[in-house]
């Protein structure tokens, strides 16, 4: 296309506005920096629109389509990805492997350079010091937004702590500086004294600090600032004192989501009149008697976790929608009265309790966990969605009545420390078989003993009940053909999960076959005592089939522990 | 209800799609040109070729429908991105280009999940990256960024 004319005439050069560049930009990529004869109508449009003539804008295109990649472009390919593309995937990426990334082509380096999220880890110490004031310096000249930033100590006895603290102050005022949007401070284990100067600043979205000690902050009610920006605050073995905590709490009045974990300095914790709080994490370690007042209307995410219930005061807690606790010891009748209260609870897990309870007539609620509770009474639930228990033993369960939206029930035994003999199967199958339909039961066993099998006679008259998956880890190798009857014999999984070594789910493989052949068969001989396994089939945790030969699985690294599959067809 | 306006969006193979109003506007870019009012013709979209476009259409379409449930939808999702990864980037680009951010996120963790745990010369190969560095400036760059990482 030659538009222009070589004669004697002056060449005027066409002035775009920012404006005109812009458009004509964004149009050309539009229309992929070609001019169709079907877009004629378009381009006159758009040339009358910007006021640029049409013959203007043709030669402009000519000129500046080689700064588009997508006219360049002919295979794709991931080095032709934008950079914001790409620093997306980095973000799904965890900071080790996104950092691998960076040598896989210099377009991926280039993105990995001007990554928003910085996380650092810091093992040695003045190499990394400065390692990481380089980096920082080159954001700060390259005005590179950052989103993240995170800092995180390793413990190591000769780091000196005094070092880092000023470069800290450095490192988060270039964070700020660099137009950071939602950033995440992650602190562990420094001092500093500007933490009311960032909370100012107003930029802050979310809080971390772990391990960090904040008694020697003098703070008095003129420290108080303003934050509106501040919505989770989380402090995990922070030294800080009351006056202190209360100071931050005044400072952010905004704040949604509060963690308060293993503070072992405050002597009392009073939570009052926080209007905004939804979510509170409360965990106090077991020999930190401290007493909990919390007054937050509005919160809908409780999770307590301490010594003794009795010290949580807590008013107003009726719009609660979740709650965790894990305590030793509970009034009488806490946990019904709570539920009588709380008409919107929809999930609650209770760990470690003691104490008999009863989950009474709850409607709303729709989870519900169980671990480690010995003593657990009638549960009424009639819209439960999903149920997990998990214990060392065959726990007892009495279900008022089996709800018809229960889609996930989960039991979980750890049974390392208990001997899996013969009656203890038994006890499995009379569960699951008197209980309500669990989906999934998990097993995690040290060793196999020897089964007698006579037992199983005794309740061979009962159907053995179907389950959807049994997790099964085992630590030991002993081959044990029994164990894996008495398995079959306390429930028919759709999926057995299998972690073991080798040689155990070789154990396994071959006596499934087995069980197989001789189901077909019609001998009464020595048929073991349940009904008929039809198919087995293999397959590696990432769903690759593995063939089954002569009663053995077709693998080829026979080392160590490996984690398959068989689909069972009963 | 719901007004039926179709809008018309042609790619750069000169195929034109139909397409309802109110599913089309999941991609920023045709809701501004709707605001803007320049949807009389057919849209073009030069940067996106009919292929591609049709699973677009097909993504946006599952996703404005209405009783569906999140499971289904996961599942949905899963299937979509089963795909070799030429077509992802088709994806990706034709996502991007089209300003749908949540297309962008989905393909963006899919890709993730795929570079998950690969070396990468694992990855060059899959994603036929050419790597464009000298031995010399690869080591180099080992050494140089690697923090406390490698």
């Amino acid at each position: 296309m030659t538009m222009r004319k070589a004669n004697g005439r002056k060449r005027f050069r066409t002035k775009f506005t920012q404006h005109q560049r812009e458009r004509m930009f964004e149009f050309a990529e539009r229309v992929g920096w070609k001019l169709q004869k079907q877009d004629e109508e378009l381009i006159s449009e758009f040339c009358s629109k910007i006021g640029v003539e049409k013959r203007v804008f043709k030669v402009w295109l000519h000129n500046k389509k080689k700064n588009s990649t997508l006219a360049n472009r002919d295979q794709p390919t991931a080095d032709i990805l934008p950079e914001c593309i790409i620093h997306k995937i980095l973000c799904y990426l965890s900071y080790g492997e996104a950092s691998r990334m960076r040598i896989l082509s210099k377009t991926w380096l280039q993105a990995w350079l001007t990554h928003p999220n910085l996380e650092f880890i810091f093992r040695y110490s003045d190499e990394a010091i400065k390692i990481v004031d380089k980096i920082m310096e080159r954001y700060r000249d390259g005005k590179i937004p950052i989103e993240k930033l995170g800092f995180t100590k390793n413990s190591h006895p000769v780091f000196c702590e005094g070092e880092v603290s000023p470069q800290i102050d450095k490192w988060l005022g270039i964070a700020l500086q660099n137009g950071v949007k939602y950033p995440e401070l992650m602190y562990s284990g420094f001092r500093s004294s500007s933490i009311f100067k960032f909370l100012e600043t107003n930029l802050l979205r979310e809080l971390v600090l772990t391990g960090c000690d904040l008694m020697h902050l003098s703070v008095s009610t003129s420290h108080v600032v303003n934050c509106h920006s501040l919505r989770k605050l989380s402090l995990c073995r922070v030294h800080l004192d009351e006056n202190m905590l209360q100071t931050l709490l005044t400072s952010c009045p905004l704040i949604v989501n509060l963690v308060i974990d293993q503070c072992l300095r405050l002597k009392k914790l009073e939570l009052r009149n926080l209007q905004k709080i939804r979510s509170l994490t409360i965990k106090i370690i077991m020999y930190q008697r401290i007493l909990v007042k919390i007054q937050a209307p509005n919160l809908e995410h409780l999770s307590y976790s301490g010594y003794s219930l009795k010290d949580l005061d807590i008013v107003e807690y009726e719009n609660l929608k979740s709650l965790k606790i894990s305590c030793r010891k509970i009034s009488d009748g806490f946990i019904e009265h709570l539920i009588s209260r709380t008409h919107f609870l929809e999930s609650l897990i209770l760990v470690k309790i003691l104490k008999r309870f009863d989950i009474h007539r709850s409607k709303s609620l729709r989870v519900l966990k169980i671990k480690n509770c010995e003593n657990i009474g009638v549960i009424d639930a009639p819209n439960l969605v999903s149920i997990e228990y998990k214990g060392e033993y065959v726990p007892r369960l009495t279900f008022a009545k089996e709800s018809n939206q229960l889609k996930h029930s989960h039991i979980i035994l750890d049974c390392r420390y208990s001997s899996l003999d013969a009656w203890w199967f038994c006890e499995l199958r009379s569960f699951l078989s008197n209980s309500i339909y669990w989906s999934q039961v998990s097993l995690n066993i040290s060793k196999c003993n020897e089964i007698s099998r006579k037992y199983f006679q005794l309740h061979g008259r009962v159907a053995t009940r179907q389950v959807d998956v049994l997790d099964v880890n085992i630590e030991s190798t002993r081959d044990c053909p029994a164990f894996v009857d008495a398995l079959l014999w306390s429930c028919h999984p759709r999926r057995l999960n299998l972690s073991s070594t080798v040689k155990m789910i070789t154990c396994f493989t071959g006596h499934l076959m087995h069980i197989k052949n001789s189901s077909h068969s019609t001998s009464h001989g020595s048929k073991p005592p349940f009904s008929e396994l039809k198919e087995v089939k293999a397959y590696t945790w990432n769903n690759q089939p593995v063939k089954i030969r002569n009663g053995e699985l077709a693998i080829r690294d026979l080392r160590g522990r490996k984690e398959i599959y068989f689909l069972l067809d009963w | 209800m719901s007004s039926t306006k179709l809008l018309t969006l042609k790619t750069s193979d000169g195929e034109e799609f139909k397409l309802d109003e109110a599913v089309a506007v999941k991609s920023q870019a045709i809701k501004n040109m709707v605001e803007d009012d320049c949807v009389s013709n057919a849209i073009p979209l030069p940067n996106v070729d009919s292929k591609t476009m049709t699973k677009v259409i097909e993504y946006w379409k599952k996703h404005s429908e209405e009783g569906v449930s999140k499971d289904q939808l996961n599942d949905f999702d899963k299937g979509f991105l089963e795909v070799h990864h030429s077509v992802l980037y088709d994806l990706l680009l034709a996502a991007n280009y089209l300003n749908d951010k949540e297309l962008v996120d989905v393909i963006c963790q899919e890709v993730a999940d795929r570079i998950k745990g690969k070396t990468p010369e694992e990855i060059r190969k899959e994603f036929d990256i050419k790597n464009d560095f000298t031995p010399e400036e690869e080591e180099k760059i080992r050494q140089e960024n690697a923090w406390a990482f490698d």
